[in-house]
């Protein structure tokens, strides 16, 4: 197993190497001006000119990237244009909301999917079933834009429960940072529990017409213990690769929930820096999403073999 | 066998049941809505008469202050004064008893590209906040004139080459320093290298014309005549800081510990993407002539100003109805309705605001062809055009100006060409260019929907005359980088402002996109920058605004407003043509 993760870490090498050189050659093929985006649009081209030599935006496309290059080979990310901080600290900044957010999101996402997942599997084609399932596809079909807004307007506007956007620091309290949390967790939490809630079903429906399941219940076993230690479990292997990529995308930021609530996370940081052409702050930040995917990866393929014995790595 | 009919038995009994649980989700989801939604009609009604109230205050606020702007050019005949759908928030601050304390937080759209350096930067999230932070040698008056702010005194030769510039005494910077000539020097000599408008004064000005006479005056001798200077000066980007900042920063953009200033309020912290707090400047030495927009006495009663990026802005909107904010710099065109219906919050039509147009490529294409210029101009109804691109008529206008009517630059010049609807005559004309039948190919976006909402329309009208148009679409900054290649276009919506001085716009400079060039232009933007005769000015003003429609370089089609959001409780708030500022103002 120990040979296993450390081959697969190794293989982080070339994938981070693609990566940044795609991304780095998609954004500096992409039209789009920093210089333009920092100065106004009522900037001349003179001054613009001017702040993209300073910027060294415009020396030759292979000198930026080897410059780039071997800067991030020594863990320096750059500088951010916009921010003028470097890309790394503007990252960390930015972990602690993200982080909080998609814990909780998947805690609302795990506890919601799941339950709902497997009651409607048992309750197959029942009143239950048939109005879960709706719920999950209602969850699915309807953007986090739309959830977030309709949720906002419920408990910010209408019932004045919570508010309608921005962030406190796990600094200032508990609950002064949860209460800005629970909508955006809830928004981005209820899309993830929807889909994992469907799939949980799915999982659960192939393994439940199983031979052992018949026998489990024929040797006389209750039926919780049917169900959570031969079904679920048995199901679980798939569904733990479903919740590694949840993990993954709710930590790597979420986009729109982080927009719309006014959270300085990275889904936020990304979006802007993508709209502003800030080169360094896209690229590192890609960079770190892709060592997220690669490492929950990896932490899934040994988890299910924790799970599963059977599975050879 | 059996179990599958009894299977589907269940299916369909359980199906009827579910359809009935989900028609009673649907019919209570619907119920709530329109419980919950449907705002009464009788606030409706109430905010507006109360909006014509305010309106009335307003516009008696603007004549009883007599304007005494430097270099002005009139009153507009046409012009009307009547800014914001406001209520009791725009009360005069004199008529109001202010009570000290309390923290405005301010929901604006972003993050600005540098906290207050409106030298560095045009990003309007950056000018707003150097306004509360920093002053110049001189301010925007309520009809966006220049008047003195950090002058006592100045003084002009009579050949119109020597400005002599006598600095008030007392005033401290944030960091408890006074300021003197030599802070000045040293600011206008960072704004010269880094602003246009700096630069173009710089190149009038004469070698080594800029210098401290003594501690309390600055000279600045040019080498031609520029009646525009305090118009100038009177814009955000020309203020006044340390000269120990200058020095540190050179022409780099301002980092926050930098930031010093003689404004109202200082900087406290910055946040990003949290917010930016300022705090009331106790040592403000405030003007003691009256408060006239961005002009005169300056009080500060609010403890802090927390400006708070909130990047959707229904969500900020959402934000001053709950209260959570007390004033939202930009909300949705949609929502005005619901702001009317929100008590305890007003609605601000903030005028002026900018024009948008249709730009020609006059470089190559073919736009070069005046004659197809003229025919698209006219083939198109205006009105309708506005509404297509703002979806609200009220926050939209038909004018003819470049520079609005709440500024002292208004020229209704033109006006006969700008109203002029007639696709008969367009279609002709389109026969008598030497259009040969190519797409035409409109660069445009749905990042602002105003871009391609008008194209939309707009092309419709010019199908219908015979054109073949193609449009572009893609995001903001490939049409920004786009615009600049007059091989890849033929035309494009511009936006501009409709406050500045119209010597000041973009598209005088002749490598801006559209690429106007005309000597005439050239002559009349000198006069303007030379005169300072009102009534001269005025003339050149008229002059070049006929010019613009006669050469068409662009078809304007209409001003736009900015919608703008303020709770009640906020005292004393200037619903006026001045950008948003917090001094003389204070909380319930």
């Amino acid at each position: 197993m120990l040979a296993y993760a450390i081959r697969r870490l190794l293989v982080l090498i070339p994938i981070m190497w693609i990566v940044a050189t795609a991304v780095f050659l998609l954004l500096h093929s992409a039209p789009g001006d920093p210089a333009a985006f920092m100065l106004g649009s009522d900037a001349s081209a003179d001054q613009q000119a001017e702040l993209r030599h300073e910027l060294g935006l415009d020396r030759p496309l292979y000198e930026q990237y080897f410059d780039w290059l071997g800067k991030a080979v020594r863990g320096d990310l750059g500088e951010s244009i916009f921010l003028g901080k470097p890309v790394t600290s503007a990252l960390a900044e930015r972990a602690e909301p993200t982080i909080l957010l998609g814990s909780l999101a998947l805690i609302i996402s795990l506890i919601i999917g799941l339950v709902t997942g497997v009651l409607s599997a048992i309750r197959r084609a029942s009143w239950l079933d048939l109005s879960l399932m709706s719920g999950a596809m209602a969850g699915v079909a309807v953007p986090t834009f739309v959830t977030g807004l309709l949720l906002i307007y419920i408990f910010a506007v209408k019932l004045r429960w919570l508010p309608v956007a921005g962030y406190e620091p796990i600094s200032a309290g508990l609950w002064p940072c949860l209460r800005y949390l629970i909508l955006p967790a809830i928004t981005l939490g209820a899309f993830e529990a929807a889909f994992l809630s469907r799939m949980t079903r799915s999982m659960m429906l192939e393994v439940i017409g199983q031979d052992y399941v018949r026998t489990a219940r024929a040797k006389g076993l209750v039926e919780r213990d049917v169900i959570i230690r031969h079904t679920l479990r048995n199901a679980f292997v798939p569904l733990l690769t479903i919740i590694g990529l949840m993990v993954a995308a709710l930590m790597s930021g979420a986009v729109v929930t982080e927009q719309i609530f006014a959270i300085p996370g990275m889904g936020r940081l990304l979006i802007q820096a993508v709209v502003r052409r800030d080169f360094p702050v896209v690229q590192g930040a890609v960079l770190i999403i892709a060592i997220l995917y690669v490492l929950t990866n990896l932490l899934v393929d040994l988890l299910a073999r924790v799970v599963d014995p059977r599975i050879e790595l | 066998m059996i179990e599958n009919t009894f299977e589907s038995l269940r299916r369909k009994s359980f199906s009827r049941r579910g359809f009935l649980v989900a028609g009673l989700g649907v019919a209570g989801a619907a119920l709530l809505q329109a419980c919950g939604g449907q705002e009464p009609l009788e606030t409706a009604t109430s905010a507006s008469s109360q909006s014509t109230t305010a309106s009335q205050s307003s516009t008696s606020t603007s004549s009883s202050s007599p304007t005494t702007s430097i270099g002005g050019a009139g009153t507009p005949s046409a012009a009307s004064t009547t800014a914001a759908v406001a209520t009791s928030a725009a009360t005069k601050p004199a008529d109001v008893e202010h009570k000290k304390g309390g923290t405005i937080h301010v929901a604006i759209i972003g993050e600005p590209p540098v906290t207050a350096d409106a030298m560095f930067t045009t990003n309007f999230i950056t000018t707003d906040i150097t306004r509360q932070i920093y002053e110049g040698l001189f301010a925007q008056d309520s009809k966006l004139g220049p008047k003195p702010m950090l002058l006592d005194a100045f003084e002009v030769s009579d050949d119109g080459l020597t400005y002599t510039f006598k600095l008030r005494t007392g005033v401290k910077f944030h960091n408890g320093d006074e300021m003197d000539a030599d802070d000045v020097v040293a600011s206008l000599t960072r704004w010269g290298k880094m602003t246009g408008r700096g630069k173009q004064i710089f190149a009038l000005m004469a070698a080594d014309g800029l210098k401290a006479a003594d501690p309390q005056t600055v000279t600045l001798a040019l080498k031609q005549p520029a009646g525009v200077l305090p118009v100038f000066l009177a814009l955000y980007e020309g203020f006044i800081t340390t000269k120990e900042v200058c020095d540190a920063i050179g022409t780099n953009k301002m980092p926050d510990d930098q930031i010093v200033g003689t404004g109202p309020f200082k900087f406290k912290e910055h946040q990003v993407d949290r917010y930016i707090k300022l705090e009331r400047f106790d040592d403000y030495a405030a003007r003691t002539d009256e408060a006239d927009g961005l002009a005169g006495k300056k009080v500060v009663y609010i403890d802090e100003l927390d400006i708070i990026p909130v990047p959707n802005i229904s969500v900020a909107t959402s934000g001053v109805v709950t209260g959570e904010y007390q004033f939202a710099r930009d909300v949705d065109n949609n929502q005005l309705e619901v702001l009317k219906s929100s008590p305890g919050v007003t609605a601000i039509i903030k005028k002026p605001g900018g024009w948008i147009c249709l730009n020609y490529n006059k470089k190559m294409g073919a736009f070069t062809d005046k004659k197809l210029r003229q025919a698209v101009s006219m083939c198109f109804d205006r009105e309708q055009t506005l509404i297509a691109a703002y979806g609200v008529k009220e926050l939209t206008r038909m004018d003819p100006s470049i520079a609005a009517p709440e500024t002292i630059w208004y020229s209704t010049a033109g006006k006969e060409v700008y109203e002029k609807v007639d696709q008969e005559a367009a279609k002709k004309l389109v026969q008598e260019s030497s259009y040969d039948g190519s797409p035409i190919r409109w660069l445009t976006t749905k990042e602002y929907l105003y871009h391609y909402n008008t194209a939309a329309y707009v092309q419709q009208q010019m199908e219908a005359i015979g054109l073949k148009v193609e449009l572009l679409v893609s995001d903001w900054a490939t049409v920004v980088e786009r615009r600049a290649k007059p091989e890849v276009y033929e035309m494009l919506v511009a936006g501009l402002s409709g406050s500045w001085m119209p010597a000041t716009q973009l598209f005088n400079d002749s490598s801006w996109p559209g690429f106007w060039v005309s000597d005439q232009r050239d002559k009349l933007v000198s006069q303007m920058i030379e005169e300072s005769d009102p009534d001269k000015l005025q003339k050149a003003i008229d002059e070049y605004q006929a010019l613009i429609y006669d050469e068409l370089p662009f078809m304007k089609i209409g001003d736009d407003f900015t919608l703008q959001a303020i709770r009640d409780e906020v005292v004393g708030f200037d619903t006026g043509a001045n950008d948003w500022y917090f001094w003389n103002c204070s909380l319930k």
